[in-house]
């Protein structure tokens, strides 16, 4: 595994919530970029390999949960947090049922998504093995 | 002496006379008339017979020795009132002597000497003008019952009806007294109904009425032993139709003259009429009883629907608050969550170096988590989720409410919630929500401090949740609309705790309700159900 920067992908139609959380991850040291919409996404995670992407259960037309599917599909190393305005009971189940790491309600608390991404970086260094062990949570 | 004919007998007759040769010349006459005959030769002979049987007619010398033909039928009449009489008039006999007869009450005279036809006419005349005059006469005394019966089909005072009634008999039979007797609801006892006039003598006990009563198909004079000496008694089953429903007793006693067998015919029907009147008046009774039963159940449905429909109303206007709310919140919470982003990356960089820029980020990062509140209690209308029931512990859950509240130092807390109260069926979760909602609510309303009671107690089928504070206390005319959603006194919110409050505690098929004065404080109710059998729902 490359011993290169961690590497963020932030999914949200809302370009603030985008500039945002880039700042905050940036400003921790993390490689993070952006995507407004699903294809944008899937494009980005074609072509670089991150460690974790943090993705809005609402993009328009497509919803979050089947970006997520995709993602999972093509990519089941890849640890996704999906993150939502609203506290729906069923979309977190799916999402959970889908292999989301994770589920943050917005406003949420920038610390909690730092923790997970450190958390990820670190399973990913630690070796193959080993995160299969973790990563189905 | 007495002579039977074997033909076929249709009336009684008692023939008098002190000339033997007469009667045995009558009979002959009448017994191949086919008329039961019987006999005597002497006026008091006659009386004797008279005592212990009934006659129809009474065939008698005008002249006899010691009493008088007259005489004999006023005699008689004290034993039998409605007795006719053909007088037998002899040779020497004036048309004064014939016509005092009449007066006196004789249907008939035959004057000596007399033939076979003369004399059958005469009977069969005088029986003819019996017949009918017992007719009219029954007629005439049923008629005012028939009038009452008439009246007890829309009249429904029973005692008022039974009165008159039992009058009506007094009347009819000269009576003193009547007396009416019912079956009790279990049809097993005699039990006393009504009396109208007083009787001297002493009337035997309903138990023993009740057995004269299951043996008689009519009216009957009381045999000796049951009837007191000196008056005279009749007693008659009451029968509606297919029911025996009781007995009428009349009494003589200022005069007491046996009654006699047209007076008990009469008793028969007069009681059978009370028979229905009492049933018709206590059907209607029933029929009220009944209708009055209904008329409650048919309010008390009409209430529950339209309380169901009012709590449906409510309910389905919150939905629309809360899907309209849940909306703008979600909608609001995007530039939060941005907010809320910006602030903690100000903080990352800025929060250390300028403590009043810490503090206006701290303003703003607090100010965020109220809207948050806010934005929460909007969403959880739109959140129609199934409750998670279960067994609760009443005073555990309460005390953890108010561990969760941070109390003012100028609010002192007085709790009542023994372990051993029954427990409530309910989602410990949302039960939680709603105390805490009142508890934060009481303290809000007393910010220059004052005193918070929380007690628990219990009533048929509920326990009751109170919550009591001494302060600024709700405007009487806002008491109910502080429950509506958008309803508030408090100068920030936007007055969703309590409706959202009644929506759960409703939820819990329980109520809410307010006691406040303004500046004295306010104490709230919750009721939820305890646990007796089954969950609801």
């Amino acid at each position: 595994m490359s011993s290169s920067s961690t590497r963020v992908l932030v999914v949200d139609d809302n370009e603030l919530m985008r500039e945002t959380l880039i700042d905050i991850l940036s400003m921790r040291g993390i490689e993070a970029s952006g995507a407004s919409n699903a294809a944008d996404a899937c494009a980005m995670i074609g072509t670089t390999e991150y460690d974790l992407v943090l993705l809005d259960l609402y993009l328009g037309e497509i919803t979050g949960l089947e970006v997520l599917q995709d993602i999972r599909k093509a990519h089941p190393d890849l640890a996704v947090v999906m993150m939502s305005a609203s506290p729906d009971e069923d979309a977190r189940h799916h999402a959970r049922q889908q292999g989301a790491r994770a589920f943050l309600t917005k406003p949420m608390d920038p610390a909690e998504l730092l923790r997970l991404t450190k958390e990820v970086r670190e399973e990913r260094q630690a070796g193959p093995d080993e995160r299969l062990a973790t990563g189905s949570s | 002496m007495q002579t039977e004919t074997q033909t076929q007998p249709h009336a009684h007759v008692l023939v008098v006379d002190d000339e033997r040769d007469v009667v045995s010349y009558c009979e002959r006459a009448l017994a191949r008339s086919g008329y039961t005959v019987s006999s005597a030769y002497d006026p008091y002979e006659a009386l004797r017979l008279l005592e212990n049987t009934r006659v129809d007619l009474l065939i008698t010398d005008l002249r006899m020795p010691g009493m008088s033909g007259l005489e004999l039928l006023t005699a008689a009449r004290a034993h039998q009132p409605d007795l006719d009489a053909v007088v037998i008039t002899g040779y020497a006999d004036t048309i004064e002597v014939a016509l005092r007869a009449l007066r006196s009450g004789a249907r008939d005279l035959v004057a000596k000497p007399f033939t076979i036809p003369e004399l059958s006419q005469a009977v069969s005349h005088a029986l003819e003008q019996t017949r009918l005059a017992r007719e009219h006469s029954r007629l005439t005394t049923l008629m005012p019952l028939l009038d009452l019966s008439l009246r007890g089909v829309t009249a429904h005072n029973m005692a008022l009806l039974l009165e008159e009634g039992l009058t009506i008999i007094c009347e009819a039979l000269g009576a003193d007294m009547a007396c009416f007797y019912r079956w009790d609801a279990d049809g097993e006892e005699l039990v006393f109904g009504h009396q109208h006039g007083q009787g001297q003598a002493p009337i035997p006990e309903p138990a023993k009425l009740a057995e004269l009563v299951l043996a008689a198909d009519g009216a009957s004079i009381l045999p000796d032993g049951a009837s007191a000496v000196g008056s005279a008694m009749a007693l008659s089953p009451a029968r509606a139709p297919g029911a025996l429903v009781g007995a009428v007793l009349a009494q003589r006693s200022q005069t007491p003259v046996a009654f006699s067998e047209s007076d008990l015919e009469i008793l028969t029907i007069m009681s059978n009429q009370i028979a229905a009147i009492y049933e018709n008046c206590r059907l209607v009774h029933e029929l009220e009883t009944w209708n009055q039963r209904l008329e409650r159940r048919v309010q008390e449905a009409t209430q529950e629907v339209q309380q169901a429909q009012e709590r449906a109303l409510r309910t389905e206007r919150l939905a629309a608050i809360g899907q309209l709310g849940s909306s703008i919140a979600h909608e609001l919470r995007n530039p939060l969550g941005v907010i809320s982003n910006s602030v903690y990356y100000l903080r990352s960089r800025l929060g250390n170096d300028d403590p009043k820029i810490a503090r206006h980020l701290e303003i703003i990062e607090s100010e965020v988590a109220v809207s948050n509140d806010i934005i929460t209690d909007l969403m959880s209308f739109a959140r129609v989720r199934q409750l998670d029931t279960r067994p609760v512990d009443p005073a555990a859950l309460l005390r953890a409410a108010l561990e969760r509240i941070t109390i003012p130092p100028s609010v002192t807390v007085e709790l009542h919630a023994a372990p051993t109260e029954p427990q409530v069926y309910a989602d410990s979760d949302r039960l939680l929500e709603v105390l805490l909602n009142l508890i934060s609510n009481a303290i809000q309303a007393m910010p220059d401090g004052g005193h918070l009671s929380l007690e628990i107690g219990a009533d048929d089928g509920h326990v009751l949740f109170h919550v009591a504070d001494t302060g600024i206390g709700i405007p009487p005319d806002q008491t109910e609309t502080i429950f509506e959603p958008l309803v508030t006194t408090k100068p920030r919110g936007i007055g969703l705790g309590l409706s959202i409050v009644r929506m759960l505690v409703e939820a819990h098929q329980g109520s809410i309700h307010v006691d406040s004065t303004p500046g004295q404080g306010s104490r709230f109710t919750v009721r939820i159900p305890r646990v007796i059998e089954e969950a609801p729902q």
